[in-house]
């Protein structure tokens, strides 16, 4: 998969809307470096991601990918101080509401802003995990070699796809717009 | 004179053509001096990235969003990333000014942009080399295909090609490898265009990767080419040109050195040497030699010549003819179409394709006649398997979500223009008035631009990009003018062109200068027209032509 494809992807997965990035590339960059979660706030991502992304048979989950300290990196590293406090007060409101199936399907539906950005995160964590390239996709690092006619049936494992480079770049270029190219 | 500063030859840029020029001369036996501004960057070694996994890098291989910001220029290039971005240069390090805008990517470095390039390497037609003859935009040509074709084959045969010998008068087959496969999509778009389309051909592109091992090196198609391989997969100066002239005793590498100038003898009537600022040091320093290569990349071969007066050459060295820094070129990449295709849902690939397919011009070939723009273009072609099976009215989280991330999605394709642009006087390279850089050398201001030349063309390749999706039956087929800036093509060329006549060229048919006979000129900045070719391939093939005939010359004492 090339880089629009994974854009594309993650889009699709998301909704659209690609959260961080927007306030540096306005030229703010007021962001606090110190940001990190607690324990208790990792657990509580780790668990809500575990919901959009849940272990199954043969591969692990945003649990075991440990998506929270990749969201902890991002938001700390690339996130304003506003949307720094836009993602913790959306994981507040996951530990005082919960995350009900019915819940996050309500926030689907009204495309709720603060839960489509910790689930990029979430989704974007897990795509990007070793976990997620060794267990869910076919990773080959090395493939020594490339070949077409390779018969692919539903439910073979697909090559890993690779997604992350550049990816910042898209969600600046292609803020609030779909991708729809290839 | 300083003694342990004199050489036979001078190489000034270790890059793409640099390389080249350093090996040849060396390996002919000549005490070579390379010159480069930037660090060294030793193959293998230097290549930190290489073997990183995407989840061991802090971002996941995402630049920094302020890094994006702070560098529009480069973070528009598709392949600065986190795992390249140190092969790049920084907006801000090397300011230049842009009379219109100009992305000028760059890579200051041992072996320069020749461990990032994209790797495709079509020869030249016939045709292309009597372009301007036949038109009248720019000057002829001093050379014709049967002049560089050997000269083809020598850099291929070392750099490893791999392509398929497709008979085609656009791009004359060379010296290959067997050519990296195309997916079954490739081969049915091949099939129905050409049937479909008598003059449009689908061939699997020419790659300076290795399909076979290859001078002991190997792809292993692991894709992570810009990182720098350190099988050497693919063609670089750092895996090739560079370790072979240091192989012979002869060269010297001088990184961290920027060149101020040539300096001219006035007596001798030729130039004596180079003038270097030590980059690090700010210390200048002159080093001599009878034979100079200039290969500093298109645009800073023309500030090195603006930079280097004297009382013979007032506007810079070699200026007789009032050239420099005129009838600069680059590509026109702003085209592009794609979509989806229904169908082949059983088709797949194992491994990672390091190149893709090409279209090579129709336009203005052959009984083609086209009324709106002279010449012609090619395409960049390829169809690949999306990931992600989900629809928009699937659960978007949990299990099923999770298992339609990991399966495969529709085919896309795509098809991207490269048009060639007419040669113009107004496209000009000039120093800036007033400012300069770290090391006191004049800022390059540059004044390029599209015309409506460019605009015609530009519309026809969207038109026949989408003639040929709808033909294999894609559907949302979407048409996109990036309007790009020039410079985003990494093709930018001229400023030196060659020709046959003095009055109206700098550089004679073996790129040596008309005025300065010792001083060779064998990089981008010597093209005088463009083709629509990607170039690098003919850089290369004009330096190794360029240093056998500048050796005999030597040895004839007519240098």
């Amino acid at each position: 998969m090339n880089r629009k494809d994974a854009l594309k992807t993650l889009m699709l997965i998301t909704g659209g809307t690609v959260f961080g990035a927007q306030a540096f590339l306005n030229g703010c960059s007021v962001r606090n470096r110190d940001f990190s979660l607690s324990a208790s706030e990792k657990t509580l991502f780790n668990a809500f991601g575990e919901v959009i992304i849940p272990a199954t048979d043969g591969s692990g989950g945003a649990l075991a990918a440990d998506v929270a300290s990749f969201a902890e990196t991002i938001v700390r590293d690339f996130y304003s101080e506003e949307e720094q406090t836009t993602f913790r007060n959306a994981l507040e409101d996951l530990a005082t509401n919960g995350f009900s199936e019915s819940r996050l399907m309500e926030f689907e539906t009204t495309k709720n802003e603060p839960y489509l950005m910790l689930k990029q995160l979430a989704v974007w964590g897990w795509l990007s995990s070793s976990v997620a390239a060794n267990e869910a996709y076919k990773y080959v690092p090395v493939p020594g070699q490339f070949t077409t006619d390779i018969a692919y049936q539903k439910g073979d494992k697909i090559l890993y796809p690779r997604p992350g480079a550049g990816m910042a770049r898209g969600f600046a270029r292609h803020h609030a717009e779909k991708i729809t190219s290839a | 004179m300083n003694n342990s500063n004199r050489y036979d030859a001078i190489v000034i840029g270790s890059g793409m053509s640099g390389g080249w020029a350093a090996k040849e001369l060396a390996e002919r036996g000549l005490k070579t001096l390379i010159l480069e501004r930037g660090r060294n960057v030793e193959h293998v070694k230097d290549y930190p990235t290489a073997n990183t996994q995407l989840w061991e890098f802090p971002h996941r291989d995402t630049l920094h969003p302020q890094v994006l910001r702070d560098n529009p220029v480069v973070s528009r290039c598709y392949a600065f990333n986190e795992a390249t971005e140190h092969f790049f240069v920084k907006d801000g390090e090397h300011p230049y000014e842009q009379t219109k805008p100009f992305d000028w990517i760059r890579g200051y470095q041992v072996g320069g942009k020749s461990l990032l390039w994209a790797r495709m390497v079509q020869r030249w037609a016939e045709f292309d080399f009597e372009a301007n003859l036949a038109d009248g935009h720019g000057t002829d040509w001093p050379i014709r295909y049967a002049d560089l074709a050997p000269w083809y084959s020598h850099v291929e045969k070392i750099a490893g090609v791999s392509g398929n010998r497709d008979g085609l008068p656009q791009i004359p087959d060379g010296e290959f490898l067997p050519p990296f496969e195309m997916n079954a999509v490739e081969r049915f778009a091949k099939s129905t265009v050409e049937a479909r389309f008598p003059g449009r051909h689908i061939v699997s592109g020419r790659s300076a990767n290795l399909s076979v091992p290859h001078n002991g090196r190997v792809c292993l198609n692991r894709t992570l080419c810009e990182r720098g391989c350190p099988l050497g997969g693919y063609f670089s100066a750092n895996s090739v040109t560079i370790p072979a002239a240091m192989a012979t005793g002869n060269a010297t590498l001088r990184p961290h050195s920027v060149v101020h100038s040539i300096l001219y003898d006035d007596s001798l009537g030729k130039a004596s040497g180079v003038r270097v600022i030590d980059a690090q040091t700010y210390e200048t320093m002159d080093f001599f030699a009878d034979v100079i290569f200039l290969n500093a990349s298109t645009i800073n071969t023309n500030l090195i010549l603006l930079n280097s007066t004297s009382s013979r050459f007032p506007n810079g060295l070699g200026n007789d003819s009032g050239m420099l820094g005129k009838y600069m070129l680059f590509h026109n990449y702003r085209a592009r179409v794609f979509g989806e295709l229904d169908g082949f849902h059983d088709a797949y690939v194992a491994g990672h394709k390091p190149g893709g397919c090409y279209i090579p011009r129709f336009r203005n070939v052959g009984r083609d006649k086209q009324s709106t723009f002279l010449r012609g273009y090619s395409f960049s072609f390829g169809a690949r398997r999306s990931v992600g099976a989900m629809n928009e009215t699937d659960k978007p989280f949990g299990a099923e979500f999770k298992q339609k991330m990991t399966e495969l999605g529709p085919w896309s394709v795509y098809a991207t223009g490269m048009g060639e642009v007419l040669p113009r006087e107004e496209n000009q390279v000039r120093l800036s008035k007033d400012k300069t850089d770290a090391w006191g050398i004049p800022l390059i201001d540059l004044d390029i631009g599209y015309t409506e030349h460019d605009d015609a063309m530009t519309a026809d390749i969207l038109a026949t990009g989408t003639e040929i999706l709808e033909a294999i039956g894609a559907k949302n087929i979407r048409q996109q003018d990036s309007k790009q800036a020039p410079g985003l093509d990494i093709h930018e060329m001229g400023g030196v062109r060659m020709g046959r006549d003095p009055k109206t060229s700098m550089l004679n048919g073996f790129n040596q200068m008309h005025a300065v006979k010792n001083v060779f000129v064998t990089d981008g900045s010597a093209m005088a027209s463009t083709a629509c070719q990607n170039p690098s391939l003919t850089f290369m093939a004009l330096t190794v032509r360029a240093v056998d005939y500048a050796v005999n010359e030597l040895k004839k004492g007519n240098l």
